[in-house]
């Protein structure tokens, strides 16, 4: 305290309050929440050096370190406390993704609920982030809301029925020339030819719909398969891209791509069978009108007639040899899966659910055959729908709510609450309700429930059945399956098999391609790959290229995880995951096609790690410009953890005037002559600069482009891009001399700098990883526990996946 | 006669919703017979005699009259030079912004020298804009603890008058603005379609019985889980067993809704001006969105489906605006350089111009006489007064409407730190809700005429 008094109260104490703070009231202040947050912040400025300021008297570093280290065992001991009273993560509801997943789970299908629930906030860290999940009125208002959908997709009024089917390329053919109008049909005649039972395409459009092969009419949700059997011709044996989409609107009218289900290439060299697997969610806005549609994606890129040019291009060139997709039969499946429904089983067992009629001819001892149930109307299914019924409908109850209250609040329930349930469902049979009413009712209150929709539970050690539920969350943004809950409930889990085995084993499962989304691609911002268009004057820029994007990050991250790749590859690797669309834009030569793929960069690339990712660059820069600062935070918050601090409340705003200078560097050069501004941007602007030859879409430059409205000159060629012709503008310079002497100039530069600072990276990855399993970021007392578990896991090779694995083994996440 | 007796009920409606559900329906139904044999527009003199009766036989009870409150969040502020005008008073010499307002000079006034004292210079303290909460509560994003925002405080008190309790509206905008008495925030709906059918679109009668059985269901299941939360607390900390009785409130926050659009359902909706469909409110740009809010706001303000309207504005991408090739953001951290402010008042003008086409509407719509204008306060401001520099002080802060003595231009504190909450303050007393303290504010600004 006495030091604290000598070199920090000239400033802080109760008569000057700099930026609001008096140590010298806070030292008598009663310790809560707040109190402790400036401590925290206290120890950290102190730790950093960075108070107090320069021009001010340096305590000695014997005494700094004394100061730092007492007021640093405090903080530990004072933070620790709070978490085994209160428990270190907060109470916290599903999340929005959560609670599609979890709900889709207990429905055995997707949901999309965006029309039923309020979003979450996009800008949050993580969408698990307990702070940033409040709930007002209208979250509670749509609760039950949500619920009916899932009852509703559980206990139809009508049998969903398998359909199958399918056409080949001419019956597709002869059907849209019957379709399409006078005009049309004569474009579509030379853009499309038949050769025996197959379709030839010779193009796509974006804007005409008969090049679009649309299916048949899906009549309810669940999973299908779609099969197109087919080839790429004439093509410089190159596959041709093949995009699976929901009908609606083109893809043009829609550029959040939300639409496009998936793309696969269709190889050259023989008809082969491309298969789709899609699942139709119950409740969607995009899914409204329920029909999927093929596109010839890539057709126009390598050739471009638009449907009105094809005359000219193909029309007049009967022996056109031009890239074409072969399409000999399409054929759709589903709703894929075992009937029963697993689903239904998991609740309702082994109770009927029938219609009058169906339970007539079955008692008749003469069930109603598929084609006779097929054969029914809508109106015959309103009439008499499908029930649930039982001989002895109080028994059923009992059964009834032993079963599913455990699928739904994802452990096993007290008595109190197998109780409470029971009594609500006999309440309904007793004022009169029908079976089916009353598990109807019961279900819905499940589902509304206070142990459905939150996160919760008493402070401590997590018992087997939450600690099941952690990591399923985590991995997999849903709850356990049967099989994790069968293996959590043995009395040795998870110590046998251990915890390391069973984190691998989750992780093996393709339910864990939602981490690297949920957890990867939010980590590093790609939620906000969106928030800016880039500007015209970038040609090149189109939908394939940002629907690759966000898949490139992700899919690295997966590839780095699955291999336990070193967490230095996350900035630093000599190979990437790429289709065509990115190679062409990353100048990288023979890959080709949609699909993704590691490759290996050519030497000279300056390509390497997350960020040299396109998507990273363009979410760093805000479509126009690029700026070093942006950029320079996002790898000083991002990978090294070390945001800089906003600066103190009642700092003056610096107001920038840029007048006079005309290239970014120039106008941060006027910012760092501030020495206010300089306190974070000496940090800021040299991995910013850095990364200076990255554009706005993250195509590599020599030079700027000149944005240039208003039709002048196009005066240079791109070299990735040579079709198009741009504006030269100045050199690009990136040479940047940090304070420390070290050089920055591209990169590479930029890369070997990061790889010295590889436990900061990992430090940063755990914390991040913490905040994202738990919902709570790293508190104080963490901060021994990350660096232990960071410690442990570079001993072991630093790899991405056994990183994970030590942070899974700390009381971060094994406790509540 | 017909208007005494609908002044002594609607005393009793203050009071008593049960009781004014049923006159609503009397009310309603009368108006839509009179809109199906008329056939007219909305919005014609003619329908005053139809709108809201209780106010017809003014005697001057503020209490009585129906007051509105709009609110637009402008989540990328205002150029100074072009917002504060020289000069004080009425007689104020417009700058560019207040140029394009020129016509409604006596009905409004514009503020200079407010600020939120304290705030961190950053654009999420678009979460404190209405709200007024203390700079201490919103240092980092991550730990906004918020207080209600002026809309939900008023709609709290207003809610039982109406449909809707508030329509809170926005384009894209990072933060939200609207939060409710826990502060949370209040999600914003970005469909206008959706709130157009919210507004005038009804079921069938089989639907809304459907709808009536949806909303006592719903309601029993909130109780439950009201229990369920209380059983819950004694198994976990304090910290979140205080969580669970703040979710506690907004679940009976919920239920009291329900029971609401209960009382509501067989209400007849108004019908929707003539030659207004929901369709015209089908895919909103940056500036049609604010357009079609405006509108809405304006309907539902005229039918008295609410009486608190909320619209946070996003920002525009280049076209929005026209001319502009810069996205809004990008030339709104202009640094002085001419040719991105000049991008720059583009998007500020077609705001402006958007705001100016709202005003000339509710001026020019009367009810019970008055115009409509005159009962409608409409607040708009940003949360920035510096958009280049990201500054939460003297922020572009203008008032109209509302029945208020209205004095041009005010300059609220000489030092340039008044803060905002105390305008909040005087803007609530005037509205008739007693409020001591706002946010971090307990002092009220002084009339400012």
């Amino acid at each position: 305290m006495d030091l604290l008094k000598k070199y920090c109260f000239e400033c802080h104490d109760d008569a000057g309050r700099k930026g609001n703070l008096s140590i010298e009231s806070l030292a008598t202040s009663q310790p809560g929440a707040d109190v402790f947050a400036r401590w925290e912040k206290i120890h950290d400025k102190l730790s950093s050096g960075e108070m107090p300021p320069p021009q001010a008297e340096q305590p000695p570093s014997a005494q700094r370190n004394r100061m730092i280290t007492e007021l640093a065992s405090e903080l530990a001991r004072f933070s620790r406390e709070r978490q085994l009273r209160e428990g270190r993560a907060p109470v916290r509801r599903l999340s929005l993704r959560e609670l599609e997943n979890t709900l889709g789970e207990i429905a055995g299908a997707k949901l999309d609920l965006e029309d039923v629930v309020p979003g979450d906030s996009i800008g949050a860290e993580f969408d698990t982030l307990a702070s940033s999940l409040g709930m007002s009125s209208a979250h509670f208002i749509a609760l039950p809301d949500a619920a009916d959908h899932v009852i509703n997709h559980l206990l139809p009024a009508s049998p969903r029925f398998v359909q199958s089917g399918g056409f080949t390329g001419r019956e597709w053919k002869i059907r849209q020339e019957r379709d399409a109008g006078a005009s049309m049909r004569r474009v579509f005649e030379w853009s499309v030819r038949t050769a025996r039972d197959s379709a030839i395409l010779f193009a796509r459009s974006s804007h005409h719909p008969w090049f679009n092969i649309e299916l048949p009419r899906l009549n309810s949700p669940g999973r299908y398969r779609v099969v197109l059997r087919g080839q790429a011709l004439q093509s410089t044996n190159r596959p041709i891209a093949v995009a699976l989409l929901i009908s609606g609107l083109s893809s043009d009218q829609d550029p959040e791509l939300r639409r496009i289900l998936a793309i696969r290439d269709v190889p050259p060299g023989g008809v082969t069978d491309v298969k789709f697997e899609v699942d139709v969610p119950i409740v969607s806005p995009l899914w409204k009108t329920r029909t999927l549609m093929l596109v010839p994606w890539t057709l126009s890129e390598q050739l471009h007639p638009s449907a009105l040019e094809a005359e000219a291009l193909i029309g007049g060139r009967p022996g056109f040899d031009g890239p074409a997709l072969e399409i000999a039969s399409v054929r759709l499946e589903g709703p894929l899966g075992a009937t029963p429904d697993p689903a239904y089983l998991r609740l309702f067992g082994d109770l009927r659910l029938e219609s009058d009629r169906m339970r007539i001819r079955r008692e008749g001892g003469r069930p109603l055959t598929d084609r006779e149930l097929r054969a029914l109307t809508s109106e015959d299914w309103a009439r008499d729908p499908l029930r649930l019924r039982a001989a002895s409908p109080a028994e059923e109850v009992t059964r009834f709510v032993s079963r599913a209250l455990p699928v739904v609040i994802r452990r096993t329930p007290t008595q109190a609450e197998l109780m409470e349930f029971q009594d609500l469902v006999m309440g309904v049979v007793g004022r009169g309700g029908d079976l089916h009413e009353a598990l109807r009712a019961g279900l819905k209150a499940m589902l509304c429930s206070a142990g459905f929709l939150l996160h919760a539970g008493p402070p401590g050690t997590l018992d087997r059945e939450a600690l099941a539920n952690r990591l399923s969350f985590c991995f997999w943004g849903r709850p356990p399956d049967p099989g994790l809950r069968e293996r959590a409930s043995r009395s040795d889990w998870p110590l046998n098999p251990g915890l390391g085995v069973e984190v691998d084993r989750l992780l093996g499962d393709p339910k864990a391609a939602e981490f690297a989304e949920a957890f990867g691609g939010r980590w590093l911002g790609l939620n906000r790959l969106n928030e800016t268009l880039p500007d015209r004057a970038y040609g090149e820029f189109d939908d394939d290229l940002l629907w690759s994007m966000p898949r490139e990050t992700v899919g690295f991250f997966r590839e780095v995880l699955e291999n336990d790749h070193s967490v230095r590859t996350l900035v630093a690797s000599d190979w990437g995951w790429l289709n065509g669309r990115l190679a062409r834009h990353y100048s990288v030569p023979n890959v080709h096609g949609m699909e993704f793929g590691k490759v290996n960069w050519p030497a000279g690339s300056r390509r390497g790690g997350v960020i040299t990712h396109a998507s990273i660059l363009k979410l760093t820069a805000n479509g126009t410009t690029t700026s070093p600062v942006l950029r320079g935070k996002w790898i000083l918050d991002r990978i090294l953890g070390q945001p800089p601090t906003p600066p103190p409340p009642g700092t003056p705003a610096i107001e920038p005037d840029i007048r006079g200078a005309s290239t970014v560097r120039e106008q941060l050069d006027l910012h760092r002559k501030d020495p206010s501004c300089n306190r974070c941007h000496r940090l800021l602007d040299p991995p910013g600069f850095a990364l200076e030859n990255f554009d706005v879409i993250g195509g590599w430059r020599d030079w700027y482009r000149v944005l240039a409205p208003g039709g002048q000159v196009r005066s240079a060629r791109l070299p990735h891009y040579p079709h198009l012709a741009v504006n030269r503008g100045r050199e690009v310079e990136t040479r940047f001399v940090a304070d420390t002497g070290e050089v920055f100039d591209g990169p590479d530069a930029l890369r070997s700098h990061l790889l010295r600072r590889e436990r900061e990276i990992a430090e940063a990855l755990a914390g991040r990883f913490i905040t994202y399993a738990t919902g709570a970021p790293p508190q104080f007392a963490d901060r021994e526990e990350i660096r232990k578990a960071v410690a442990r896991a570079l001993a072991q090779g630093g790899g991405l996946r056994t990183l994970l694995k030590c942070v899974v083994e700390t009381p971060m996440f094994l406790e509540r | 006669m017909k208007a005494h007796l609908v002044t002594t009920t609607s005393r009793r409606m203050e009071s008593s919703p049960a009781v004014s559900v049923r006159l609503m329906n009397l009310r309603r139904l009368s108006r839509r017979t009179f809109l199906r044999v008329g056939g007219v527009c909305l919005g014609l003199p003619m329908l005053e005699a139809m709108c809201p009766i209780r106010v017809r036989a003014v005697d001057d009870k503020p209490a009585l009259m129906p007051r509105r409150l709009m609110l637009i969040g402008r989540g990328l502020g205002a150029h100074a030079e072009n917002f504060f005008p020289a000069g004080e008073g009425m007689g104020y010499k417009a700058r560019r912004t207040l140029q394009l307002l020129e016509n409604h000079r006596s009905r409004l006034t514009v503020f200079s020298g407010l600020s939120h004292p304290g705030y961190p210079n950053t654009h999420f303290t678009e979460a404190g804009l209405f709200t007024a909460v203390g700079a201490e509560r919103i240092e980092r994003f991550e730990q906004i603890r918020n207080s209600v925002s002026l809309d939900q405080h008023v709609a709290a008190h207003w809610a039982k008058h109406t449909r809707i309790a508030s329509l809170v509206m926005g384009g894209f905008v990072t933060t939200p603005m609207s939060y409710d008495a826990q502060g949370t925030p209040v999600p914003s709906e970005r469909n206008p379609a959706a709130v157009f059918r919210r507004l005038f679109l009804s079921g069938t009668a089989q639907e809304t019985e459907l709808e009536i059985h949806r909303l006592s269901e719903g309601r029993s299941i909130l109780d439950r889980l009201v229990g369920q939360l209380k059983r819950l607390g004694s198994r976990v900390g304090t910290e979140d067993r205080d969580q669970l009785e703040i979710m506690a409130t907004t679940i009976r926050q919920a239920e009291q809704e329900l029971e609401r659009s209960k009382a509501w359902v067989k209400a007849p909706k108004p019908r929707p001006p003539a030659g207004t469909a929901a369709d015209d409110f089908e895919n909103p740009t940056w500036s049609t969105g604010q357009r079609m809010r405006y509108d809405l706001a304006f309907l539902a303000f005229q039918t008295d489906s609410t009486r608190v309207a909320v619209s946070t504005e996003g920002p525009g991408f280049p076209g929005d605006a026209a001319g502009a090739v810069l996205g809004q953001h990008d030339a709104s951290h202009h640094g002085q350089d001419a040719s991105k402010l000049e991008q720059y008042y583009r998007y500020e003008d077609e705001e402006t111009r958007n705001l100016a086409g709202f005003l000339d509407r509710l001026s020019q719509a009367r009810e019970a006489g008055e115009p409509l204008m005159d009962r409608t306060a409409v607040l708009w401001a940003s949360n920035l007064g510096n958009p280049s520099s990201h500054s939460s002080e003297n922020l572009p802060v203008l008032l109209a409407g509302g029945g208020f003595e209205h004095g041009g231009h005010v300059v609220a504190g000489a030092a340039g730190r008044r803060d905002l909450g105390s305008l909040y303050l005087r803007m609530l007393a005037h509205l008739g809700i007693d409020t001591k303290t706002f946010g971090a504010s307990s002092e009220m600004m002084a009339a400012w005429r």
